[in-house]
Order: C-alpha cells, then structure tokens, then sequence
C-alpha cells in the first residue's frame, strides 16, 4: 500500500496530516476514504485541535500487537483529566477507534467510582435536580452503598 | 441548559452513547449510589435496557475472571462454626495468571439467626445472581413462618449487597408426600428473566415440577407430562452451567436401575420438557456442562482418559463432537466442567480441586474442598432488590 497522507481538520480549522493506512484504524475514516477518495480535508466539526492532536498521536503510535493492550492502557492513564478524557472518549467514539474509547471510557469510570455524589456533579458538571427529601428517599433505600 | 458550543463538554451535552459508555464501565455497587446524583441518572440506570448493557459487559469482559466458590452447610458438617453467621463460606479467587485469592471480596448476606439454620444449600447461580436455601428450625418456623414449610429460598445479588426472598410455592418442601427435590437456576434470554425451577418426586414416583418468575415474583406448576421413562436425575452441578441457550439440562436414567441415560432439557421461556440423546462414549464417570457457550459432556474413561463431547449444534444429536480440549492434562481427576473463560474446572482425588488453562497449559490447585461446593463466576449485575432487612 503507497504511504498515501490524508488532512484532517478540527472544529477550530486546523489541520493535521497522518498517514492514510494509520488513518483507517478509526472506522469513520475508513468509510470515508473508502466512499469519496478523501482526495482533499477530512473536516472533524466536533473535534477540537487539541483532541485531535491526541487521536493523532495515538493512530501514529507503533506498537507490536502484543503490546498495544498496555500502550492503550499508559496513553489514556497519561491523560488522567477528566475534560480532557471526556472529550477523547467522545472522539474515539465518533471516529470509531474501538481500543481508544474503550479505554479512555473505562478510565473515567475508574475515577468516578469512588467520588462523592457531589464529587461526581462536580466532575461531569451534572445539575442536582433532587429536592432534599428525594434525595433523603433514594440514600434510605440504597443505605449499604452510601 | 443548552450549553454554548464553545463551553468544554460536559456529561449534560454528551450524547446518551457516551454517558452509557462509560456507566456500563462502573460496577454495580457505585452505579446503585449514582442513581441520586439527578433524576436523568437515576433514569437511565434503572432502564432494562442499560442493566442488559452493563451485564452484558461484565459477562464478556473475560480479562479478570472472578470465580466465587460457594461451600454449603449440611447438618452434620464438622467445619460448620455452630455460632452465629458463620453458616456457609464464599471464597473469591482471580482465575488468571498468577492465581490469587481475594479475601473480603464478598461477604456472605448475613441471614441467620440463632434460632435457624440447621442446613444451608446453593441451588445454583447465573448472571451474578445466585440462589440458595435454609431450612428453618422448627420451633422457630411453627410460630413464625409456617407458611414457608420450614424451606426458605432467595436469590443473592453479592455485587449490590441485595437479597430477594422468594414467595411461598405451591408445592412446599419438605413436606411428606414428597421424598425428593431437585432445584435449578437459570435465566432465560427471550423473557429476559430468571426462574427457580423446582423438581419433586412424590410417594408414588410421580414427579411434580413448580417453577418460580422473578419477573412475575410468583410460582407456577408446570403441568406437562414429560420424560415418562426418566425415573431418576443426576443432580451434579457444580459449575452452575445453566441457562445454556435458556435452558436446563440435567442426565437422567431411563428405567429403574439402568444405566441408560438420556439428557432431558427444560426451556425455561416456553416451559416446556424436552429430551436430547446423548453421544456414543465410554460410561464411567461424566457429567453435562458448558464449553464457549455449547453445551457438553465430559466423561471419564476407566483408562483415565478425559473426553469433552460437544454439541455443536443446539439440540441435534448428530452434531456431537469429540474434542481434545484437555488432553494435555495429566494424572487422575474429575471432570467438573468450564468456568465461563473455557478454564477447565475439576476435583482431584486427594479433594482438592484445580483450575487448568488449556491455551497455556498451566495449571492450578486452588483449594481443598471441605463440603460440597459450587465454583460460579462473579458477574456485576444491576438487577434490582430490596435489601432484605432482619
């Protein structure tokens, strides 16, 4: 297969140039060279630049199979934010890179497990739309895993 | 509250594939104390849907297999501790590589009293769920709870600390016009529910069979005739394989004191009786189980040698196939059967049993076996039930 370099282009308008043949391990692109060619800009409207920097990284790594499982694993460990992961889960998830977003999203659902309720509103920036006493009901019922 | 799309993401604007992307990663126990972090949370993970999600995760993420192995209690048991809450043991063992036992992983439900508890039996166990009963003391289950017939059943969610306790049956056992029950677990895919199912034979050899809907939270007998020449089952289980294809299977013998046997099946969607003809092998010792999802029979020859049948095909007898799954494995033991990773699970002579790995060949001896036990796989399941309180 020609070393042939595809362009992608983040929300924000910047472009980043990888390989084509390391490209198609996200599904998404796949699909799209195969459709079109993607002779010219792959646009990424829902990716920003520096998420995309990450994907990229990732896609460039060279790793023997055996291997890959625990690059995986120390890539998304490395990128321990939780915005930062959020927002890697959602692009691997939209470019359907299966290894990446297994990761990144097992690695956020390591972290919240053992946060407070508030811990976790405050990390996912979740809204509490409990009055007190629904709150008080659910803590009764679930009293063992408080 | 629709956020800009400058803001950084957040949970809220996240599409729903996402939010359930990561919540079916976190275990049972954290995920029952996030139904309060909001109502849409608390949505979501109540939702059938989600819990068949997550389950389905745990049952095929086969990186870090837990088995549990559950040692009941019988009446004569010497390791019994006769005081309180000490009635039978779950040990957790990791089944990989190096092989490690997990202490406190789980804690058995504390459901005994002083005044119960004279025997204490694992009927069985799927999808994380398992099944066991006690009979009460009966002086203590005259006042209290006659209408249990001295047997209390109830299913065991260990991932969410929960205990279900069963209705009263139809049937109630022990009881004198019956001189034998047999009990399965399993858990059918097409109704999406588990069921107890209850065999009995009574005074004049007739056999009454009663099944119980967790779904429904009722028991039903089941009124169709079947296996009419099965007079007797082996009730060996002891990986808990139920369930396979949503149905039961037991061996049974055709004839009073033949040796003949037969495999009869129990779909437990449509609740009906079915009978499967086994393969032609040498009968020594054998007993059913479950390999990557098919069912088998692993039969011991006089020779010593171990034979893996599989079916191939569900319910097709000409599709029976002879493998050697396990014939690098050496010296004497018997077959138990395949935990959910196709490990080979089987007891020694000496009581101990052993785990072997037929990809790396390696094998274990993981404990002795002191009463008779159930090995079954830790599964993180969501399914709902009140916790019992005492």
């Amino acid at each position: 297969m020609s070393k042939k370099t595809l362009t992608l282009m983040s929300k924000d308008k910047q472009l980043f140039n990888i390989e084509e043949h390391l490209a198609v391990q996200s599904v998404t692109i796949r699909n799209m060279v195969k459709e079109d060619g993607a002779s010219s800009v792959i646009p990424l409207p829902r990716v920003d630049s520096e998420t995309l920097a990450l994907v990229i990284e990732y896609l460039n790594r060279q790793q023997a199979p055996e291997e890959d499982e625990d690059y995986v694993k120390k890539f998304v460990d490395e990128r321990g934010e939780i915005p930062t992961l959020l927002e890697l889960a959602q692009a691997a998830l939209d470019l359907d890179i299966k290894k990446l977003m297994d990761a990144a999203c097992m690695k956020v659902a390591d972290l919240i497990k053992d946060f407070t309720l508030e811990e976790v509103r405050e990390a996912l920036r979740i809204e509490n739309d409990r009055t007190p006493e629904e709150e008080k009901a659910i803590r009764d019922e679930f009293q063992w895993a408080f | 509250m629709a956020s800009p799309p400058e803001q950084p993401t957040t949970i809220q604007n996240l599409p729903g594939e996402l939010l359930s992307e990561i919540m079916i990663r976190v275990p049972a126990k954290p995920l029952a104390r996030m139904r309060s972090v909001s109502k849409s949370w608390n949505h979501l993970l109540s939702q059938p849907s989600f819990i068949k999600s997550h389950l389905h995760r745990s049952l095929h993420n086969n990186n870090d297999e837990i088995l549990l192995v559950l040692a009941d209690r019988g009446f004569d048991d010497p390791f019994a501790d006769r005081g309180f809450h000490d009635t039978f043991s779950v040990t957790a063992h990791f089944s990989g590589s190096p092989h490690l036992e997990l202490t406190d992983f789980v804690k058995p439900p504390v459901v005994m009293s002083r005044f119960e508890s004279e025997t204490f039996e694992f009927l069985g166990s799927v999808n994380g769920l398992i099944c066991f009963c006690y009979r009460l003391d009966y002086v203590y289950s005259a006042f209290h709870l006659e209408s249990y017939n001295g047997l209390v059943i109830q299913i065991w969610n260990p991932s969410l600390s929960t205990i279900l306790a069963l209705p009263p049956c139809q049937l109630p056992y022990p009881n004198v016009n019956f001189t034998y029950a047999c009990f399965r677990f399993g858990y059918d895919p097409k109704t999406d529910d588990y069921k107890l199912f209850k065999l009995m034979r009574g005074v004049k050899e007739s056999l009454h069979v009663e099944v119980y809907s967790l779904r429904k939270d009722s028991w039903g007998l089941i009124t169709q005739r079947f296996s009419w020449h099965v007079t007797q089952f082996s009730n060996e289980d002891k990986v808990c394989v139920d369930g396979c294809d949503g149905c039961l299977h037991w061996l049974g013998y055709i004839g009073e004191g033949s040796m003949l046997q037969t495999i009869v099946a129990f779909d437990l969607g449509m609740e009906t009786f079915s009978e499967i003809s086994l393969p032609k092998f040498e009968r020594f010792w054998h007993n059913l189980g479950v390999i990557a999802g098919k069912l088998c029979l692993l039969s011991r020859t006089k020779n010593l040698e171990c034979e893996v049948w599989v079916m191939n095909e569900y319910g097709v007898a000409k599709s029976w196939v002879k493998r050697n799954v396990i014939s690098e494995l050496r010296g004497v033991f018997y077959p138990y059967g395949f935990t959910p990773s196709n490990k080979f699970l089987f007891a020694t002579l000496d009581d101990s049993f052993g785990l072997y790995d037929p990809i790396s060949a390696n094998t274990k001896i993981m404990a002795s076996i002191k009463r008779s036990i159930k090995v079954v796989r830790y599964v993180e399941s969501l399914v709902w039930m009140a916790p019992v309180r005492i």
